[in-house]
């Protein structure tokens, strides 16, 4: 890799700028007046499956034209700009890779079509990055998914990109694997780099990410720190189910916690709501041990991605489109 | 614009339709070989074969659909594997996409159709290098035509292969020849067009209503220029998958 691109930023400006973008297919709107930016670090854009991560993210890129409103990266408009990309480097969540070149030979195409100077060199410090040195001469063809990932990072950074886009780059790849590429990430925004990335594991981007963007159903959920959030999420109204041996006992004790809404009992279990996760995370065993309660089971009811997302967009109701990325402090939209 | 005009010339040679058209080529080759081997004729016949086989075998058949089978795949096989994005996402105009990928295009398909010509008209025309040489540079004139119409088809449309077909035998065989004044837009007089503009001789006896060399080279051009145009326009405008 080169060095002669700055990597930009102090952390305080923002390089990407999402103003009032909206994406329309038909009668269908898959992004619906978003507006957002982006600091130097990583950044998580997660959403459900269908929430518009995908279509954001490629008008983030300049692959699909906004509809409309307005992207601009490091100050400048992607789409229609090819000379962003000598500053701006794309993985999109399509897998497929030309399967006749050898990885050595996907990541020097990409290094010369940017006009990197010494691709020979670039190429080398990209491939060590992804740590894909052993299996570079290898046709991409001959290769896993978790490798391809690694090799389409790989190609996106060759050319020293101070700005980094990366759907969903976690995908297809090993525990292993995802702890290494997690590490390149880190690595990579220590440096400087603004760094996209987007999932549908809210896990996943909570390890990488320092800020998050939460789509929902095109719209904007929340977007800022990934604590703030995380401390609104577990605010939100919160369903156990707890299987024990005594279940008339427990409920009684549950009942006068004050983190508990309510409490059903149905069998040989318990139905307990709550709206203090945390605290009723500590409630449970307490009161069983106080009352000699043997537990069985403690499962979560409604702990998806889906019904997290579903709690933000349904507290952001209309009003989430005043939502702002704020560097260091989170906005849940509500 | 080397980088991608190789990797085009990779693809498309690695590709089994790639196979195809080389059979293709070879039927002309096979066919002059055979009447040159095994059939008595006279020097008109022989001429009249060698103008059939040129026209109606050459340049309206194996080349149309060796440019369909390869130009529509060019540019629509990166939209449909999604690979588009790895050239797109670089800091090139898309007009430095387009024009090699066109060349290669090109290049592939005029390469084995023109040596198909040569040789068939060396058999056919006992071994008139010159008439050889025409029958190429027709051909090629032709590939370069096609590749740059079709490769646009394989971007603007998922039914490429169907507008192209339409293309070859509605308006190529059918409609132009109806109205004389349509070979002006026609891929295939431009072929045989060129060719009899170099040699007199050549396509006496065929019933094409042929174009002069320079209206056929001109045209030509305009319609590369006019395709080349549309498929740079299309690629900056499209959302890319």
């Amino acid at each position: 890799m080169t060095s002669e691109q700055p990597i930009v930023g102090n952390g305080r400006e923002a390089t990407v700028r999402v103003e009032r973008v909206s994406r329309w297919f038909g009668s269908v709107v898959a992004v619906n007046d978003i507006s957002f930016e982006i600091f130097p670090g990583v950044t998580g854009l997660v959403g459900p499956n269908g929430a518009g991560k995908t279509t954001l993210l490629r008008m983030l890129s300049g692959l699909a034209r906004p509809s409309d409103g307005q992207v601009t990266v490091l100050g400048e408009p992607v789409r229609g700009n090819p000379g962003i990309y000598k500053r701006l480097g794309v993985m999109t969540e399509h897998e497929n890779v030309y399967g006749f070149l050898t990885g050595r030979q996907f990541v020097e195409l990409g290094a010369t079509l940017c006009g990197v100077p010494d691709v020979r060199e670039a190429t080398d410090r990209a491939i060590e990055i992804v740590g894909m040195e052993a299996a570079q001469n290898r046709k991409m063809g001959g290769y896993s998914r978790g490798m391809r990932q690694r090799m389409r990072l790989a190609h996106a950074l060759v050319h020293n990109p101070p700005v980094l886009f990366l759907d969903e780059p976690l995908s297809g790849t090993d525990p292993r694997q995802r702890l290494e590429f997690m590490d390149v990430i880190d690595r990579l925004a220590k440096e400087g780099r603004t760094i996209l990335i987007s999932s549908h594991i809210l896990e996943e981007v909570e390890t990488m990410a320092d800020r998050v963007i939460l789509i929902v159903s095109g719209k904007l959920a929340a977007s800022g720190d990934f604590r703030a959030i995380r401390a609104q999420l577990n605010r939100r109204p919160y369903l156990v189910r707890v299987d024990c041996d005594q279940p008339r006992e427990l409920a009684a004790r549950l009942v006068g916690e004050p983190s508990v809404a309510s409490v059903s009992i149905d069998g040989t279990s318990l139905r307990v709501l709550s709206q203090d996760v945390r605290a009723l995370q500590h409630a449970i065993p307490v009161a069983a041990q106080a009352g000699g309660v043997r537990l069985q089971r403690v499962e979560p009811l409604d702990d998806s991605l889906e019904s997290v997302f579903s709690y933000l967009a349904e507290g952001a109701g209309n009003s989430m489109t005043t939502a702002t990325a704020v560097n260091g402090a989170g906005t849940a939209a509500s | 614009m080397s980088t991608i005009f190789f990797l085009t010339l990779t693809q498309l040679t690695q590709r089994r339709r790639y196979a195809i058209v080389l059979l293709l080529a070879l039927v002309p080759v096979l066919i002059a070989g055979a009447v040159t081997a095994f059939a008595t004729l006279a020097a008109g016949e022989l001429t009249d074969v060698h103008d059939a086989v040129t026209d109606r075998l050459l340049i309206s058949t194996v080349l149309p659909v060796a440019a369909l089978l390869l130009a529509t795949a060019t540019l629509g096989d990166e939209v449909d594997d999604q690979t588009l994005g790895y050239l797109a996402l670089k800091p090139i105009p898309r007009w430095r996409i387009a024009v090699p990928k066109l060349a290669a295009t090109a290049l592939v398909i005029g390469v084995p159709v023109a040596f198909s010509g040569t040789v068939s008209s060396l058999l056919l025309s006992e071994g008139d290098i010159v008439t050889s040489l025409v029958t190429a540079v027709g051909v090629l004139v032709g590939a370069i035509v096609y590749c740059v119409a079709f490769g646009w088809a394989g971007l603007a449309s998922r039914q490429a292969i169907a507008f192209g077909l339409g293309y070859v035998f509605l308006w190529e065989f059918s409609i132009t020849g109806l109205f004389s004044g349509l070979r002006f837009v026609s891929i295939r007089q431009y072929a045989l067009g060129t060719i009899q503009g170099l040699d007199g001789d050549r396509l006496q006896h065929t019933d094409a209503s042929r174009l002069d060399l320079a209206p056929a080279l001109i045209g030509a051009l305009v319609v590369v220029l006019i395709f080349g145009w549309l498929t740079d326009r299309r690629l900056r405008l499209m959302d890319i998958p």
